[in-house]
């Protein structure tokens, strides 16, 4: 059977181990072989990085957040069918991010001014005026439902198709076409009032 | 997807992705260890739970107890005679001294021909932003106090004392003078922060005019005080040829900037290497050495060295000081007030609450009154009227709001 996305240096890895040929990461990862867990986490740490952060934004919390991805897949791993290693990791990171934007709701109300987030600035080379939309934009998202949010920045920022959001969010397809219009059209127009982001809003 | 919207949304993904790539990760054996340890941990707790379920209502009630024992301390609360006192509410002294009396015997005054502000109120204590004149403040000592006077450019962090800060903002002079306990005065264009205690008095100025002092006559400009020019100091003119001893060693550019010799304090960087330097320098010695070149008139290597900052450490309070620096030098060097305009909403962005805001949000309405921006510019001197009726740019926001 051909083995899904495996790169270069969990390929090498491999082939060190006395391992099946024609065994898949699926298959190795569900009798929990040490390659394939590392392979997972090699591979697969980059993409999880970047569903969190298009979801939350800039954190400081993102090394946790992964760690708590993979934790629960490799809790989980008997659950996973060759649908896609990708796909079922990226549900799990989704399902984090939106558990971490619940519980940033849940404890706002105690946090009445937060520290500035030293990761909000991270973005070594971009542009201030970049760094500076970002910031209110993700201001502006914090305002937003949870999973408005989730719906918006997936197809918007990470630029899924409207079917990869409803599978990876865990909703129907009219679901997501539905809070994705809301979420959009909310969003331009508190743009449009923003100093910050009315600049983009009109250059576009 | 909206077109209004695609522009912004692809920035972001591009800068996110940047920030992504070039992030720092532990090594793949140390995640993974993590992951197990923590699988681990957990698999255990699971094991024990019915245990803990018993063991945790017992620990919920003597959490309880100690919450009720140990409940965080109620926040201050400011008077100014019997009227309480709203954060931002704006206090000024007109012709008489203006007391306010805070719920741990604390007390602030101000003197007549004087305003200030109070920013924030908590259990440990206050922030108070001395817009102008001055402020007589009796902090109460206690343990964990946390009080901060704000004034311009400076802050004045006191635990307990009894003191007097007085500000003048179109000088950017602060004049503290100590009559009991102990302060720290830092600020953007100090290097570092500085001690006061007993009865100490000192003065600290950021603006130009002040800061720089006339060239002493022993100490001539050098002829190469440009940035091409072989830049030796007059003192390494003077040195003797054989290798000189610490004592006779040419003041370095920092120790020239210490002493207000800022086209001095130029050459001996240029002589260093000046791009080198803002490769190499620390943060505060990045936002000394912008100022540096811009008081010595150099905008272009001002820029360098704080962009420099801004790059290599993204996220301080350094970096912040310098996208304000970078503002000040388009609007008032090449009178680019659409970059100026860029510059100071990147600085209030990052620091609505800093030093340099109220300069920021000025700037930024003179820039949009000078573009021709006429709605922004009524919507910034709005803004800026509630936050700063008596400040610098006040009578310009009233002409535009039509007060």
């Amino acid at each position: 059977m051909a083995r899904p996305v495996l790169k270069l240096r969990a390929e090498t890895l491999r082939l060190l181990a006395p391992v099946d040929e024609a065994e898949s990461l699926v298959d190795a990862l569900k009798v929990r072989k040490p390659w394939a867990e590392r392979a997972l986490v090699e591979d697969y740490t980059a993409p999880v990085e970047r569903l969190i952060t298009r979801v939350l934004g800039p954190s400081s919390d993102l090394d946790d957040l992964v760690q708590e991805v993979f934790i629960r897949a490799l809790a989980r791993v008997d659950q996973l069918r060759d649908e896609g290693v990708g796909r079922w990791l990226g549900a799990f990171a989704v399902n984090v991010a939106r558990e971490a934007l619940r519980k940033k709701r849940r404890w706002r109300w105690l946090v009445s001014v937060a520290p500035e987030d030293a990761a909000e600035s991270r973005g070594h080379g971009a542009a201030p005026d970049v760094m500076a939309a970002m910031r209110s934009l993700y201001r502006l998202l914090d305002r937003m439902e949870p999973d408005d949010r989730v719906v918006f920045t997936l197809r918007a920022i990470e630029g899924l198709e409207l079917l990869e959001v409803a599978a990876l969010a865990d909703m129907s397809l009219s679901t997501v076409k539905r809070r994705f219009k809301r979420a959009e059209s909310w969003l331009f127009a508190h743009a449009a009032r923003d100093v910050l982001l009315s600049d983009w809003v009109r250059a576009s | 997807m909206s077109q209004a919207l695609s522009h912004l949304t692809r920035s972001v993904r591009a800068a996110q992705d940047q920030a992504l790539h070039e992030r720092a990760r532990p090594p793949v054996e140390e995640r993974l260890a993590r992951v197990h340890a923590e699988l681990g941990r957990r698999d255990v707790a699971r094991r024990r739970s019915p245990l803990v379920a018993v063991g945790a209502g017992l620990a919920v009630a003597a959490c309880v107890a100690l919450w009720w024992s140990l409940r965080p301390p109620t926040p201050l609360t400011a008077v100014a005679g019997s009227q309480p006192v709203a954060l931002e509410q704006w206090l000024s002294s007109g012709g008489a001294a203006h007391e306010v009396r805070f719920s741990d015997g604390s007390t602030v005054t101000l003197a007549p021909q004087s305003a200030a502000r109070l920013l924030h109120l908590d259990a440990e204590g206050a922030t108070v932003a001395l817009e102008r004149g001055t402020l007589h403040a009796a902090v109460v000592h206690r343990e964990r106090a946390r009080w901060l006077v704000a004034a311009g450019p400076f802050e004045v962090r006191v635990t307990g004392t009894t003191f007097e800060a007085s500000y003048d903002p179109i000088r950017e002079q602060l004049e503290v003078r100590m009559f009991e306990g102990s302060v720290s005065v830092s600020g953007a264009c100090l290097t570092s922060p500085r001690a006061l205690a007993g009865s100490q008095a000192a003065t600290f100025r950021c603006g130009p005019e002040l800061a720089m002092p006339a060239p002493a006559a022993a100490l001539p400009e050098p002829p190469g005080a440009t940035p091409s020019a072989p830049a030796v100091s007059a003192a390494a003119v003077r040195a003797p040829a054989a290798a000189p001893t610490p004592a006779e060693r040419p003041p370095g550019w920092m120790e020239l900037a210490r002493d207000g010799r800022f086209k001095l304090a130029l050459a001996a960087a240029e002589a260093e290497g000046f791009s080198a330097l803002c490769l190499r320098e620390g943060g505060d010695a990045l936002l000394e050495l912008g100022n540096v070149a811009r008081l010595a008139g150099n905008p272009a290597r001002a820029a360098e060295a704080y962009q420099a900052l801004r790059q290599r450490f993204a996220g301080s309070a350094g970096a912040s000081a310098a996208a304000f620096q970078l503002g000040r030098l388009a609007f008032d060097g090449a009178g680019n007030y659409d970059a100026a305009r860029r510059w100071f909403a990147a600085y209030l962005s990052e620091q609505p609450g800093g030093a340099f805001a109220q300069e920021a949000l000025g700037r930024t309405l003179e820039a949009e009154h000078r573009l021709g921006l006429r709605e922004q510019a009524t919507q910034t001197a709005a803004q800026y009227l509630a936050r700063h009726p008596g400040g610098a740019h006040a009578a310009l926001a009233r002409s535009l709001v039509g007060e």
